[in-house]
């Protein structure tokens, strides 16, 4: 696979190495520079690269945009709970149990999973 | 019909020579809370509930907090945080589901077969401006929906930045298998973000592979 060009690094090494290139992954930085300058000389490897980080950047800005969650208040202040109890005075030992219920019914079967959290200060 | 109840992960503090009780926790508030809106949206991409997802974050913060005094500081304490969350969520949510979907292995060959061409990408242009028109909630379906060894590896990167490296360690997989995950599940994704924009006509069938 060749764009007709000679280069040193042949295209289909750089196309291999194309997301990790634009990921920003390749540490070495020989590898590194004979990538860049085997895009800077052939053109369809400059465009391959250049449309896949057009691709990987859409990708990021959706999910990015669409992913961030804000905390629940109940949330926030149980945690702020969580972290006073525990460094309360005194020692404190954190001990959890989940159970499990399995029901069977039909061909359906129900998970049922129980975590159960006990902070116990000891003097 | 099986009922089985057990202590699982008792997790007794050291209890002696505490010295600076007071400083390790403002340390933690001051450090480790910031991080409470991004622990909280990467649990609900794990565990896909609200309700589950704020135990495993309240599990995930007292957890972080009984062995911070183990943490070193200046090194990544938001990986470290990601970490602690994703062993808990394993360790709790999916006892069940031990086998990955897909072997590690099977990947690379279509990958590289599809890499390895100088392939024109017209049409995609057409999906690039079809995805950028889609609502939210059809982006955290089409996340929900991907298999979770690629959910999670594509939201540890592409959301949360980490590198390849950094991934690893929250999933505690080596390097090479997040790089599999990662570009398998972007594809994945793509093609299912282009589905939901066919569905709702903002691309024609046919634009797109």
């Amino acid at each position: 696979m060749s764009c007709g060009n000679h280069h040193q690094l042949p295209c289909t090494e750089v196309l291999h190495a194309v997301v990790l290139y634009i990921d920003h992954e390749i540490d070495n930085a020989a590898d590194l520079q004979a990538i860049e300058l085997h895009i800077q000389e052939c053109p369809p490897c400059a465009e391959r690269a250049a449309h896949e980080a057009l691709l990987n950047q859409q990708l990021k800005g959706l999910l990015n945009r669409s992913c961030r969650e804000e905390a629940s208040e109940q949330l926030r202040s149980n945690v702020n709970a969580i972290i006073r109890q525990s460094s309360g005075q005194g020692y404190v030992q954190w001990s959890q149990s989940i159970s499990y219920t399995e029901i069977t019914a039909d061909s359906f079967m129900h998970t049922r999973i129980e975590i159960h959290e006990q902070f116990e200060e000891e003097e | 019909m099986a009922k089985s109840t057990g202590p699982v992960t008792p997790a007794p503090r050291a209890a002696s020579g505490a010295p600076a009780r007071t400083d390790l926790t403002a340390r933690f508030e001051r450090d480790a809370l910031p991080f409470l809106d991004a622990l909280y949206s990467a649990a609900l991409r794990m565990t896909k509930n609200p309700e589950n997802a704020e135990d495993l974050v309240q599990e995930t913060y007292a957890k972080a907090f009984t062995s911070f005094h183990q943490f070193t500081e200046g090194t990544n304490l938001r990986a470290w945080l990601y970490r602690i969350l994703t062993t808990t969520f394993i360790n709790i949510y999916r006892k069940e589901q031990r086998q990955p979907l897909i072997a590690d292995g099977e990947i690379e060959e279509w990958q590289i077969a599809e890499a390895a061409t100088h392939t024109s990408d017209q049409g995609k242009s057409a999906e690039v401006e079809a995805l950028e028109q889609l609502p939210d909630s059809d982006i955290k379906n089409a996340l929900q929906e991907l298999p979770e060894e690629f959910r999670l590896a594509v939201y540890f990167a592409d959301v949360e930045g980490f590198s390849y490296k950094e991934v690893a360690e929250i999933l505690n997989i080596p390097p090479g298998t997040v790089m599999s995950r990662l570009h398998r599940g972007r594809k994945l994704l793509r093609e299912s973000l282009a589905d939901y924009a066919k569905d709702r006509g903002y691309l024609k069938r046919g634009d797109a592979r």
